[in-house]
């Protein structure tokens, strides 16, 4: 299992442009790919979740991947989601 | 007639025939199914077929566009399997129908979203909404409304629908097409944007239109004003037909000036460009360039101070979307009333008098160096100027150039490639250079002269008091005789000199400009044909014998009745005359 912690960065937050980008990587894993944030649970590969949570900027969250290329998947996803500048 | 008021979203006013468009309006009723599995695998049918009906409409449009990114939208969720898995999960376990457990889902989700108070999430709500409808319908074997050919041909619709799905809109025949009324829908939602990008008018949130509509009826639609006129009386359509008939003349005048370059009757080029860089706007394909890139929002819009590679990757993507077309960079204007946290930059007692643009930028060496670095790296990318704002002498001037070349060394250093050979210009917005504007256009390679501060400075009122306001007009004589000493002063050192500032894309000023040999007017997109059309209309150097009875006039009011002459005499207005 792959863990991260990453405090969103971008203004936008994970939510319109960013959210689409997003679940675009994280579907060419086979990974599951979950973001925990407080009680929430999120899908990372359901654009309609991850729309309906709003993740904002300064959010912190938790990355967690599980899966055969948990490795692969896991540290890309982080370094999108902490390179996002818009 | 009947009249409908809903909210103006797309502009323009057309007369065309009613066509009733009432898919959309889904229900179920729960029931228990004997067979869960085929009844799960409807929905998988369906969103395969829903699916493989947006990849067909999606191939005939252009990447980036909005009818593409509206379908790319719908496919994003229709593609969302999480979403889904609920619904097929009920549909398994309660041997519930997988219509009802689906609209039961969507309205729930989408009521979710609504209540966010964020327009972007209700918009997504009306997306969601609408690709479930479109589920729920093929679940349940109805077939959409054919509106992929008019009844007859030649003949144009209005289409009345309770919230218009954009793959509806796109399957119409746009030929036919002539506008939208909706009930539902906000100003942001998909078939405003699908209408703005057809350029055909909508009217969103018109109560009850579907059933006040009758197919083939007449209508006259309003997308300025949000009226909709069903089986118009005679003196309604009267009127609608005077309206048209301005609105036409404008259309069709500017969009034949749009693409051509724009010149003076006599011949005189004027390059008409456009101001950028706080809205987002993409550069127009019929322009001369960029006149005014602002560079402000990079530095407010962060929490630190943007690095050079941030700032040469903006600079750059600017430049070569321009192609060989010129992109001015103006330095940052910061300080005054736009500030930047992390600059900590002190309270003043009189900002617009203070440590603002190019003096703040002469006090802050490493953060202005880094911007020229960007600017040069990035005058490899495209034709591009670089621009100092608020200068006030000549020794500012030359300082800003000695870093500009200090900056050059540094790259040089680095061995990082730059233009070595970059046009430097001055923004002309005191009146301080104005008065020196024959020492500066020596060292200068090019004017831009910036009228909303100019006329702040020269009038010494603050545009947003309401008390001095009347002073704040470019019409003034004081304003006005500033301008064209610093026109010919450019002319007499054989630099060109454009015009920034909103006083640019006047209609009524054009003439003048024109006149006093400005060789180029930079303005929001949005005023490209109009400027274009107006500068079109101008014989320039009839005009320039007539300029100094003009500006001896007695004030700013004398000299807007005589510039209103002017534009009836040359009609610089299409449908002014």
């Amino acid at each position: 299992m792959f863990t991260a912690q990453i405090t969103v960065p971008n203004e936008t937050g994970l939510h319109a442009r960013p959210a689409s980008a997003l679940v675009r990587l994280c579907k060419q894993y086979q990974s599951s790919i979950h973001i925990r944030h407080g009680e929430l649970d999120i899908d990372a590969k359901s654009i309609v979740r991850l729309l309906a949570c709003g993740l904002s900027q300064h959010a912190r969250i938790e990355l967690v991947v599980e899966g055969e290329d948990e490795a692969e998947a896991g540290s890309a996803v982080a370094e999108f989601i902490r390179s996002l500048t818009d | 007639m009947k009249v409908i008021e809903g909210r103006g979203a797309a502009p323009g006013c057309v007369r065309a025939v009613v066509r009733r468009c009432a898919d959309g309006a889904v229900s179920a009723v729960p029931r228990t199914v004997d067979d869960r599995q085929a009844e799960a695998e409807k929905l998988r049918r369906a969103r395969a077929d829903y699916a493989a009906a947006l990849s067909r409409l999606r191939v005939k449009e252009a990447d980036g566009s909005p009818a593409a990114d509206i379908l790319d939208a719908y496919r994003e969720i229709l593609d969302d399997d999480v979403f889904f898995e609920p619904v097929v999960r009920r549909t398994l376990s309660d041997g519930l129908n997988v219509d009802f457990s689906l609209l039961r889902e969507a309205r729930e989700t989408a009521g979710l979203f609504a209540q966010m108070d964020d327009p972007y999430l209700a918009a997504r709500a009306g997306d969601i909404t609408n690709v479930c409808d479109a589920l729920i319908l093929r679940i349940q074997g109805a077939v959409p409304s054919d509106l992929s050919a008019p009844a007859v041909p030649g003949e144009k619709w209005v289409v009345f629908a309770r919230d218009l799905t954009p793959d509806a809109a796109l399957r119409m025949d746009r030929s036919a097409l002539a506008g939208f009324v909706t009930e539902q829908g906000g100003l942001t939602s998909h078939t405003v944007i699908l209408a703005r990008s057809l350029g055909i008018p909508a009217v969103v949130g018109a109560p009850d239109a579907l059933e006040a509509a009758v197919d083939g009826e007449t209508v006259l639609l309003y997308g300025d004003t949000g009226r909709v006129i069903l089986d118009p009386d005679e003196a309604a359509l009267a009127a609608f037909r005077r309206d048209r008939d301005g609105a036409e003349q404008l259309q069709a005048a500017c969009d034949a000036a749009m693409i051509r370059e724009a010149a003076t009757l006599d011949g005189q080029r004027i390059h008409v460009c456009v101001n950028l860089g706080d809205s987002g706007a993409d550069l127009p394909e019929h322009c001369d360039g960029v006149g005014l890139l602002r560079t402000e929002f990079i530095y407010l819009g962060a929490d630190h101070p943007p690095t050079e590679e941030e700032q040469y990757r903006h600079y750059a993507a600017v430049a070569a979307q321009a192609g060989g077309r010129e992109v001015i960079i103006r330095t940052l204007d910061i300080g005054g009333d736009k500030q930047a946290e992390y600059l900590a930059l002190p309270r003043e007692a009189n900002p617009f008098l203070g440590c603002r643009a190019i003096r703040l930028c002469l006090d802050r060496r490493e953060l202005f160096l880094t911007q020229l670095r960007a600017v040069l790296r990035a005058g490899l990318s495209g034709n591009v100027k670089v621009m100092f704002p608020m200068i006030a002498s000549l020794k500012e001037l030359r300082e800003a150039k000695a870093l500009l070349a200090q900056a050059g060394a540094q790259l040089r250093a680095a061995g990082t490639p730059f233009r070595g050979d970059m046009p430097v210009g001055v923004m002309i917005e005191t009146p301080a250079a104005v008065q020196i504007s024959d020492a500066l256009a020596w060292e200068a390679d090019f004017f831009s002269i910036g009228t909303n501060d100019l006329i702040q400075y020269t009038m010494a009122a603050d545009r947003m008091n309401e008390r001095v306001q009347y002073l704040y007009d470019v019409c003034s004589p004081a304003v006005l005789r500033s301008i064209r000493t610093v026109a010919r002063n450019a002319a007499i050192a054989g630099i060109p000199v454009g015009m920034c500032g909103e006083a640019a894309a006047d209609p009524l000023l054009a003439p003048l400009w024109c006149a006093m040999g400005l060789n180029e007017l930079s303005v929001v997109p949005a005023q490209v044909a109009r400027t274009k059309y107006a500068v079109g209309r101008v014989d320039a150097g009839a005009l320039r014998a007539r300029l100094p009875g003009l500006l001896d006039l007695d004030g700013a009011e004398e000299i807007r009745t005589a510039l209103a002459e002017i534009q009836r005499e040359y009609q610089t207005m299409p449908g002014s005359e």
